[in-house]
């Protein structure tokens, strides 16, 4: 954080304590300091751990006392660090200045009960809790939003009710219940951008009306034991037709299932390379550690019930349809399984030699800045003869072509400009090495290429950087055998430059070791 | 007044309840419906009242 945003940071911050609203000089802001009484606490506020919020590093808010949201409130909330956002007693956030692109996962609230003039981005991706107690009003800006892809673990013990069909602007509201209880009560109206829901509470969810706001079209995934209680249930029986049962279903949702491999027998160097990654600044949460890989496998293993992890089982169950986010990303490794139509586990690495209603998929997507658990998406052009054209005449694409298992790590934007750079033209195509310094010169593509050498992540001349490449040309290149990476950035068109905005996540694949992958 | 009419969707038999008064819905088992659709066999166990929905939910 620059001192200048630091400093309007801790000016904001005085002001929301004492209510004033000046403009504070260094000198005004001691005074007001020392004339702050009730100090830190749970009582006042902003004020836990003043020192990690300016230094960005602070992890969980919990504002007590606010019934409403200034400047510095909302600088807080969009402080990228955040992960978990618990604010009891906040009634209002009330600002005109969206909060946006914050990567906090959780957001609990005993109290808030209305949305005005803002957006709350906080759920820009996944979102692991929701968990909101009194009924929320979002209003009918276009802006009020609770912003979503999914909702995987809400927990509306009051109803949930959406005044205007942007109130909660969930593409897909994946309704987990983390320990089996019924705490989902959405009583409101289903947004007419719903066009799937996946409800796994263990009793039906009750629908208000099918006239307002409610897609007649959508369709509904429920776990199986409940299939008939809501084909039968009021309003919800209007579309018998579309509810399926989730356990019958893994084909509609994209095919995927998938788990870790419980048995998978991690190694030493790979735990190593992951702790490398942890060291060289890369936020914990942007990767999936060693450990965080055994406890979900563990828990996967458990049918992924009562877990942390349960969600993520979810956000490998995909929609058809839905259109293709910015930045797409493709991840397999032998490390997941495909859960076949028999309940039978298929490792990844042999469905990739299948046909492409595999492939359609299996995407796996990311908000720029979010957090590196991924979201799946469905792609319905991804075959060999209807490819779109900018889609994969922009991919970049990352084969690992290891035969020791090495880890290929991506690493945010903010650390190495851009991933972009490591776009290169066809000339490279099958390259078995990375660009030399002569090819790409001294721009930053060799850069980021130094950067990860010296990280030592990749191996080097045993990675192939493959630019313009086609899904026919990938498979030529033998991927269909290997766990692979596939990345796709933002706004890259078709050229040899690259976008030098375009957000790239943190994502990595894993190897087996020993297994020859070349 | 609670109203009740049967509608045919998609080539099945709904009986609709509803209330004829502006800002009042139908319940069941404490459960408001601004309206609701039932199967045509469920139209005798479920029995509705009229209720006002509460304001926030209107």
């Amino acid at each position: 954080m620059a001192l200048t945003n630091k400093l309007t940071a801790i000016a904001d911050a005085i002001r929301a304590k004492t209510g004033g609203s000046a403009a504070l000089s260094l000198d005004d802001m001691v005074t007001e300091i020392g004339s702050i009484t009730t100090g830190g606490g749970s009582s006042s506020g902003l004020n836990d751990d003043f020192r990690a919020y300016v230094e960005d590093t602070y992890p969980q808010l919990s504002f007590t006392t606010y019934t409403s949201t200034g400047t510095a409130i909302r600088k807080k909330l969009s402080t990228t660090n955040i992960t978990d956002i618990n604010m009891p007693n906040l009634t209002i956030i009330s600002d005109t200045i969206p909060i946006n692109n914050t990567i906090a996962r959780k957001l609990e609230s005993y109290a808030l009960t209305d949305i005005e003039n803002n957006s709350i981005g906080i759920f820009s991706g996944n979102c692991d809790k929701l968990e909101l107690t009194q009924s929320l009003k979002a209003s009918y800006q276009q802006n009020n939003l609770l912003y979503c892809y999914y909702i995987a673990t809400p927990n509306f013990t009051a109803p949930f009710t959406i005044h205007d069909g942007d109130g909660l602007k969930a593409r897909k509201v994946y309704w987990c219940s983390e320990n089996g209880t019924s705490t989902g009560t959405y009583n409101g109206r289903i947004n007419s951008t719903n066009n799937l829901i996946i409800t796994r509470t263990s009793s039906v969810v009750s629908l208000s009306s099918t006239s307002n706001y409610f897609n007649p079209q959508m369709n509904l995934y429920v776990p199986n034991s409940l299939l008939n209680n809501y084909k039968s249930a009021t309003n919800w029986s209007t579309i018998a037709n579309q509810i399926h049962a989730i356990e019958d279903s893994y084909a509609e949702l994209g095919g995927i299932f998938a788990s870790l491999d419980s048995k998978y027998n991690w190694t030493t160097r790979e735990l190593t390379l992951v702790e490398k990654l942890r060291r060289q600044k890369v936020r914990q949460e942007w990767l999936i550690t060693f450990n965080e890989l055994i406890t979900i496998a563990n828990d996967l293993a458990d049918n992924g019930s009562s877990s942390d992890y349960y969600n993520y089982t979810d956000c490998l169950l995909i929609n058809k349809g839905l259109p293709i986010a910015n930045n797409v990303y493709l991840f397999i490794t032998d490390a997941f399984k495909y859960i076949d139509a028999n309940g039978d586990p298929i490792p990844l690495s042999g469905m990739l030699s299948e046909r492409d209603s595999f492939y359609e998929n299996f995407f796996v997507t990311a908000q720029s800045g979010e957090a590196g658990l991924y979201t799946l998406w469905g792609m319905q052009q991804f075959n060999d003869t209807n490819v779109t054209t900018g889609f994969y005449d922009t991919a970049l694409y990352h084969k690992m072509n290891d035969n020791d298992g090495s880890l290929i790590t991506l690493l945010p934007s903010s650390f190495t400009d851009n991933l972009v750079d490591f776009m290169i033209d066809d000339t490279h195509t099958a390259k078995l090495a990375p660009p030399t310094a002569t090819e790409v010169g001294t721009n930053s593509q060799q850069k980021t290429f130094e950067i990860y050498s010296k990280l030592n992540f990749l191996t080097k001349n045993k990675i192939t950087y493959i630019y313009g490449n086609r899904y026919s040309q990938l498979r030529s290149l033998g991927y269909t055998t290997k766990p692979f990476m596939y990345l796709q950035t933002n706004g890259v068109s078709n050229t040899n430059t690259y976008n030098s905005t375009a957000s790239v996540i943190p994502v990595f694949a894993l190897g087996k070791k020993g297994v020859n992958n070349a | 007044m609670l109203k009740t009419e049967v509608v045919t969707i998609n080539g099945k038999q709904f009986v609709r309840t509803y209330s004829d008064q502006e800002g009042f819905g139908v319940m069941r088992d404490d459960v408001i419906y601004e309206e609701a659709y039932d199967p045509f066999e469920y139209s005798m166990s479920r029995k509705y009242t009229e209720v006002e929905i509460p304001e926030e939910e209107a």
